[in-house]
């Protein structure tokens, strides 16, 4: 094992190979500043240049888009509350009210630096973890899989702030949004009118844009002035994110190491897991009160996160040969290009080949972080730019980056319905992310609740894994309700004049 | 003088140099650019068998035609093939690469598809064949036919029950009991469920077999049911190519009941293992488009098959299979011919009456 190590290292050193991981990170934090775009579309942009290409070179470009993909998405989700790709809506509760307050270099810097460690230690889980993952990824079955969702759903009340009802009615309603197209168990197409473009069903890219950006940029637009409301105070703040996140560094191990646990499990898509992180630092930590307002934490534990995600999805990944996210499917495809079949064999015939990919990914994510560092300072300054000079450009961006996903002229309906749906419900203050969670489990929870029923009848209800999980699930609803009316009092009393960032009415 | 007057001489300039330029007798497709629509997201086995051969082709097509591979992907391959089939001019400039499953889709008439295969040619296809296996583990049994026995749930994963069809159809001719899951993202999901044990029976792709399943078989959790094999020009079983070691359907069958399967299940499975199975990825192009245009594309297929640089190429992608070229394109064009249509039907029925599946016709 350590001279693979060491092998990997030395096959990654050649100056091509490099050149076209850095080639892969540029790659990657372009698509990722660009909201709507992500790994996926990264990955798919370089595919055809794969034909031919040294195999090794061309899977530390994959890797290295992947790697870049979750730190660079911070910027859109930061500066202007829009999600820049599917791994990094989370992001936008803490950090986007951060960069209102003017403090968008601290939280960059925070993010970035969660990054990094994140991504460094998603590589080595990968690399420590590798050997024993086969039981972790089948210890989740389908009712397993269930539960999970379930746990998911159980977080929206703690993502609902001070408002849970107008949560779940959101969830319930993403839940139904979710339903529309192919149905998961059975070959019919639900609620789809004859229309094709209904028939895969909405997109969650889209739907994010929608219910996140259009908003942003009506209100920022209506109400003039720039993004950051106060101060002009960018100065020495990028020192304070990084000091923010060592000073967090046992946040930043723990959820790296569940952002690495949940993306190793097959099956349950990586855009929840920087909500299920969010949701899980918002329930742990004492003091809850600047959640949503620009808390740190709320920024460094989903961006930790959904970087060393990486190294989790690519454990199914090289493992099983199932693809762990929707970018994943499409770097199978391009080991198939290359002749590679991954599987059990590919650990023990050609460990070299997993080692370069842990070291790109770990290379990779240090020049991500570099590169969005330097840029931070500069990008950053955008937050002060009264809005209606770069509002057009960000439009175009955001109108782009969605009717990308399907080149059909649904995608820009979608788009307008879901912004207003969006702009209507920051206006009654009804919070978005249950809505946008409901959504992504809603097929999930259908597909895994039947498959369930049908492998095992209600058998499945007594699995020891399974019974865990819902008891967590139940601790974490009555924990809310507690924690709720325990701080209810104090929370009444500092609502008010606290200016929410998130509504945009607040005066500049 | 005016920058009207510099357009105009540089114009006719131009017009003048293409004219120059022009051979005295043009093939078909010199200068021109063929777009190869993919119905599928990039990355899948369809996609990148259609890329690989808008690499080739374009280099031995005369004339030298730029050739694209464009993903126009939604509704499970609905929307890129429904614009092949009656959006895209018929003159050879458009192809479309299909999968086994959708040219299945498209001979069985499923809802919402318009392609109909009758009026297409194909310009080259590849091959891939399928494995059965079942876990040993789960289910306690050590043979195949000690599981036909078995008094437990032979659970099977199903994706799309279309995209499964050879392995369900393989399982009516052995008359196996099973209980079907649906709601699995795709093959691979199902192998995973496999090796866990959740589902008894599973259907693999060859090399996926090879590469995945294989390492069960050899650690002792899983064995071997059958390979779904071959059907050759005679109507007769053949082994697959890739797995020459492996028994097909029609073997475990005559171990089994002591004679060759026959019935209405038989005859359908030799029609779909064939169809899903040869035409696994299919580059098609309009019957009608103009007999230069067809022409031209065979040869350059004929070309491209001999070139060692696409033969190596393609040796990774198609894993222990060869493109079919020439004649084989051919017997796929009369095998769907000759398909009778009491099989279409009964396909047709075996998947609406389990599955719930609907068609147009």
């Amino acid at each position: 094992m350590i001279d693979a190590l060491v092998n990997g290292l030395v096959i990654l050193m050649d100056p091509f190979r490099m050149l076209m991981l850095f080639a892969g990170v540029v790659i990657g934090i372009t698509v990722g500043i660009l909201p709507g775009l992500g790994g996926l579309m990264g990955m798919a942009l370089v595919l055809p240049f794969l034909f031919g290409m040294d195999s090794y070179a061309g899977i530390a470009m994959l890797i290295g888009i992947a790697a870049a993909v979750p730190s660079a998405d911070t910027f859109p989700s930061v500066l202007m509350g829009i999600p820049g790709s599917s791994g990094s809506q989370a992001t936008i509760m803490d950090g986007y009210p951060m960069a209102r307050k003017g403090q968008a270099a601290r939280a960059l810097s925070a993010s970035f630096m969660a990054s990094l460690l994140g991504g460094l230690i998603g590589a080595a889980a990968l690399t420590a973890l590798i050997p024993f993952a086969r039981p972790l990824v089948l210890a989740f079955g389908s009712p397993e899989l269930f539960m999970l969702t379930i746990l998911g759903l159980s977080m929206v009340g703690v993502l609902s702030g001070s408002r849970p009802l107008l949560g779940i009615i959101g969830a319930v309603a993403g839940l139904t949004l979710g339903m529309v197209g192919g149905a998961p168990v059975a070959p019919e197409y639900r609620f789809v009118f004859g229309e094709l473009y209904l028939y895969d069903g909405f997109s969650l890219v889209i739907l994010a844009l929608g219910l996140f950006a259009i908003p942003e940029i009506i209100d920022l637009l209506a109400k003039g002035g720039s993004i950051a409301q106060r101060g002009p105070g960018l100065g020495g703040g990028w020192m304070d994110g990084v000091r923010d996140t060592l000073r967090n560094k046992w946040l930043v191990v723990r959820h790296s190491l569940f952002g690495v646990i949940i993306g190793a499990i097959p099956g349950m898509g990586s855009s929840i897991i920087d909500w299920l992180n969010y949701g899980y630092v918002v329930q742990t930590s004492k003091d809850r009160s600047q959640f949503g307002k620009g808390d740190v934490r709320g920024v460094i534990a989903p961006e930790a996160a959904n970087n060393s995600r990486e190294g989790g999805v690519l454990m199914p990944t090289l493992l099983f040969g199932v693809p762990g996210s929707s970018a994943m499917a499409l770097f199978l495809g391009a080991l198939l290009i290359f002749g590679i079949q991954p599987g059990p064999a590919l650990l023990r015939d050609d460990l070299d080949l997993v080692f370069v990919i842990i070291w790109s990914l770990a290379i990779g994510n240090v020049m991500g972080t570099v590169i969005c560092l330097a840029l931070s300072r500069p990008i950053a300054r955008l937050t002060f730019v009264p809005f209606h000079f770069i509002a057009p450009v960000v439009l175009c961006i955001v109108i782009l980056g969605a009717f990308q996903e399907t080149r059909h002229w649904g995608d820009l309906v979608a788009l307008f319905c879901f912004g207003l749906v969006g702009w209507l419900m920051k206006r009654i203050e009804m919070p978005r992310p249950p809505l946008l969670i409901g959504f992504i489990l809603s097929g999930l929870a259908e597909r895994y609740l039947w498959m369930s029923y049908n492998l095992y009848d209600w058998d499945w209800l007594y699995r020891p894994l399974v019974i865990t999980i819902g008891a967590l699930c139940i601790a974490l609803v009555i924990g809310g309700i507690w924690l709720k009316r325990r701080s209810a009092t104090g929370e009444q009393a500092s609502q008010l004049p606290t200016a929410d960032a998130g509504t945009g009415r607040a005066q500049p | 003088m005016k920058p009207n007057t510099l357009i105009a001489a540089g114009v006719a300039g131009m017009v003048g140099f293409a004219a120059f330029a022009a051979p005295a007798q043009a093939d078909y497709y010199e200068g021109q650019t063929i777009r190869i629509i993919i119905p599928f997201s990039a990355g899948g086995g369809t996609d990148t068998f259609g890329r690989l051969i808008a690499q080739h082709l374009g280099n031995h097509i005369p004339g030298n035609p730029t050739v694209v591979a464009e993903n126009v992907t939604g509704a499970g391959g609905l929307l890129g093939s429904n614009e092949f089939a009656e959006r895209v001019e018929k003159d050879g400039m458009t192809l479309l690469t299909a999968s086994g499953h959708l040219n299945l889709r498209a001979f069985l008439g499923l809802e919402g598809l318009r392609l109909d295969l009758d009026e297409l040619t194909p310009v080259v296809a590849a091959p891939m064949g399928h494995v059965t296996a079942f876990n040993t583990q789960a289910s306690g049994v050590s043979t195949f036919a000690e599981l036909l026995e078995w008094d437990g749930r032979i659970t099977k994963g199903i994706t799309d029950p279309v995209g499964l069809v050879e392995s369900i159809v393989a399982l009516e001719v052995l008359g196996v009991e099973y209980r079907a899951v649906p709601g699995y993202g795709g093959r691979g999901d199902t192998r995973v469920a496999f090796e866990r044990g959740e589902l008894i029976i599973n259907s693999q792709s060859t090399p996926a077999f090879n590469a995945r399943v294989q390492p069960l078989i050899d650690e002792g959790t899983a064995e071997v049911a059958y390979a779904i094999g071959f059907i050759d020009a005679d109507g007769n079983p053949v082994r697959d190519p890739a797995a020459p070691d492996l028994p097909t359907l029609a073997e475990v069958y005559q171990e089994i009941h002591g004679e060759m399967p026959s019935g209405e299940a038989w005859e359908a499975y030799k029609v779909v293992a064939n169809l899903v199975q040869n035409t696994r990825g299919t580059i098609w192009v309009h019957a009608e488009a103009p007999q230069e245009a067809r022409d031209a594309l065979r040869q350059g297929v004929d070309a491209m098959v001999l070139d060692p640089e696409f033969i190596e190429a393609a040796g990774n992608i198609l894993s222990g299979y060869e493109v079919i070229s020439g004649p084989g394109l051919d017997q796929i064009k009369a095998e769907l011919d000759a398909a009778p249509a009491e099989v279409v039907t009964w396909v047709q029925d075996l998947l609406t009456d389990n599955f719930e599946v609907s068609f147009d016709r």
